[in-house]
């Protein structure tokens, strides 16, 4: 009796482990959902908080009218790294695919046309203040199509 | 006040080309600008016109000659004056295809 009491406790941590170590770094991620505010060049929050511990999805839609043209996306960037990446976009003249591969970027997503949406997921590695910005020509640094993830502890 | 201005102008104290300033038109049409490089001198204005049926939004994000002139409607046009040397990449922030370079000299 007292061995099979032994075996279920066993049983049962073995199986909390994994799912806290799920909780912790993986698991559901933690959905947030960010668009542009209509046609302005802009997104519809500027600032978002997420706990840390879990991966996060951000869901960007971009909701120009169908008839403006004006493509966006999203791209998620390591604290700290704002200047230097915006200074690579514009020395690779806004070909924004070349900052995919960037150490800085975490995630991000292709050019989305009016209507569109695309989603990027990415595990903060530490607390702080992650920047996203939309990488299209001028968005981020001549319109101010910014924002700041706050993961905070 | 004359002799002085033309004393000014003879050694070279007046601002570069600030008398003699041309104003250059460039056009949006078909989502393109209709020139892709001008030629100015100092204190030039380009006369950016949208003849489109489409929206624009002109910028430059190059140092020396930072602007953005915002949403441009069809039929609207806006000035921008070039004060500095150099060459500055003039873009669309709707159209990313959309390139002028202008060259100050």
């Amino acid at each position: 009796m007292r061995a099979v009491f032994s075996t279920l406790i066993l049983a049962t941590l073995l199986s909390a482990s994994p799912t806290f170590a799920a909780g912790a770094s993986g698991g559901a991620p933690i959905a947030v959902r960010l668009s542009t505010k209509g046609n302005d060049i802009a997104f519809d929050q500027t600032a978002i908080q997420v706990p840390f511990g879990k991966r996060v999805a951000i869901k960007f839609i971009n909701e120009a009218e169908k008839g403006s043209e004006i493509l966006h996306n999203v791209a998620i960037l390591k604290p700290g790294s704002l200047d230097e990446v915006i200074k690579e976009l514009q020395a690779n003249s806004y070909d924004i695919e070349k900052l995919r591969s960037h150490k800085s970027v975490l995630a991000m997503t292709k050019a989305l046309p009016p209507g569109a949406d695309g989603t990027v997921e990415f595990s903060p590695a530490e607390p702080g203040f992650y920047p996203y910005i939309c990488l299209m020509a001028g968005h981020a640094d001549m319109l101010g199509m910014k924002g700041t993830l706050n993961v905070k502890k | 006040m004359r002799m002085t201005q033309i004393v000014a102008f003879g050694l070279g104290l007046l601002p570069a080309g600030s008398a003699f300033a041309k104003e250059h038109i460039v056009s949006q049409k078909a989502k393109q600008f209709t020139a892709e490089e001008i030629t100015l001198a100092v204190g030039d204005t380009v006369l950016f016109k949208n003849e489109d049926d489409t929206s624009h939004n002109v910028f430059s994000s190059t140092e020396g000659a930072k602007f953005n002139l915002g949403i441009q409607k069809q039929g609207a046009e806006s000035s921008q004056k070039f004060d500095k040397a150099g060459a500055f990449e003039v873009r669309c922030a709707i159209h990313p295809k959309m390139k002028l370079k202008v060259v100050v000299k």
